[in-house]
């Protein structure tokens, strides 16, 4: 309900705003992976995300929204929220991001992409490196059993866009801070994304435009704490790789990926995870 | 012959301020932009709507493969060159060659 309330709230204060400008788009990345597109300045979007999880304790779901708002062309500002969840449904949620860019399961994260490098060598091409800083609030007391608090998180990506090619790589580090005598243990993690446009899909704008990729995420959480106390069961390692597909047309975007993990090495008995899947869909005001 | 004389520099002097106001004779009317970095439909969306935003402006096509705008401009119009180059800068791109199709820059560097 509490979730409900603020998902409601936010959305409501950030269309309020972003109906208030005429702007810009810029780009679009892969589903999962780190990216480094930013909005045009005073350009304005939407993101809506769907992700499903599949372990062996059972299918969760979970919708997040993210507003982003160019500040000037090489720095942009989102808030993400969650919209509603399904997690509490497992005991033991795997510990990720919702998309590298996106924030974690329950929390209410605003951050910042500073595209601090940009080179433009020919048509179409671009090779870019951008910092990415956010904060997290969360919005629910307790995430699998834990006490969950603020935390921070701050990563570094670099890559290359073109008509044909794309390829993204950087990484991260998520630390919760305590909350009681409890703390969600720090999430470093790794992604790395190879895109492609077949030939078909060249065709000049204003027809749709399709890229396909190759996403590949490693997540390295470590072990939650309880009264101070390491939780034997949580924390591992795992490595995640699996297709996905954007298809942009004028103002609009669609995003659809799925991963498999290709490695899992879980501390204790912690369910595996099958598949995890998205859906993104955005809009450019 | 000397109200003769006055008379005539002063219609000089009319046409030379008229002929220095009047943008008719230097101003842009088709221009193509070269823009290099922009790869998506969103960034041809963005572009062309913020071309389009600028006063004066008639139409504007832009081409992803070619890394193109075209913009058509209204007689009377008062852009530059370096305005519609402002422009792709904070779309994130990098302007490059500027073609003036038809028309005359108004005070423009080519490049």
């Amino acid at each position: 309900m509490r979730m409900s309330t603020c998902a409601v709230f936010l959305l409501s204060v950030t269309i309020f705003f972003a109906g208030m400008n005429s702007p810009r788009a810029e780009g679009h990345g892969p589903t999962f992976a780190l990216a480094t597109p930013t909005l045009a300045k005073d350009a304005w979007s939407s993101d809506t995300v769907g992700m499903w999880m599949s372990t062996q304790e059972g299918d969760t779901y979970r919708f997040r929204e993210m507003i982003g708002y160019g500040l000037n062309e090489d720095l942009q500002f989102s808030l993400t929220f969650p919209l509603s969840s399904q997690i509490s449904k497992v005991s033991h949620p795997p510990r990720t991001r919702v998309g590298a860019m996106m924030g974690g399961f329950g929390d209410i994260e605003p951050s910042l992409l500073w595209r601090f490098q940009r080179r433009a060598p020919a048509v179409g091409t671009r090779y870019e490196s951008a910092l990415f800083v956010s904060g997290s609030l969360p919005t629910e007391d307790k995430r699998g059993g834990v006490a969950v608090g603020p935390g921070v998180n701050a990563a570094a990506v670099t890559g290359y866009a073109s008509r044909t090619i794309y390829w993204w790589m950087g990484g991260g580090f998520q630390r919760y801070f305590e909350r009681g005598n409890d703390r969600l243990g720090d999430l470093p993690y790794l992604s790395a994304v190879f895109g492609w446009r077949p030939p078909l899909f060249r065709e000049d704008y204003p027809k749709p435009d399709w890229r396909i990729f190759i996403e590949s995420l490693a997540e390295f959480p470590r072990r939650d704490r309880i009264d101070n106390r390491e939780v034997a069961n949580s924390g591992g390692q795992k490595v995640l790789l699996g297709p996905s597909l954007l298809g942009l047309y004028g103002k609009w975007g669609m995003e659809l990926g799925v991963l498999f993990p290709v490695s899992q090495d879980l501390n204790g008995s912690q369910p595996e995870e099958k598949a995890r899947s998205k859906l993104v869909l955005t809009y450019w005001f | 012959m000397e109200r003769k004389i006055i008379g005539q520099t002063t219609l000089l002097i009319f046409l030379v301020f008229f002929m220095l106001l009047a943008p008719a004779s230097a101003e842009l009317l088709k221009v193509e932009q070269e823009i290099y970095g922009m790869d998506c439909a969103p960034c041809a969306y963005g572009m062309e709507k913020s071309l389009k935003k600028m006063d004066g402006v008639k139409k504007v096509k832009v081409s992803l493969n070619k890394g193109t705008a075209i913009i058509d401009l209204k007689p009377g119009n008062e852009v530059t060159i370096e305005q519609i180059k402002e422009i792709v800068r904070r779309n994130g791109f990098t302007p490059k060659e500027t073609r003036i199709l038809e028309g005359k820059p108004l005070n423009a560097s080519m490049k």
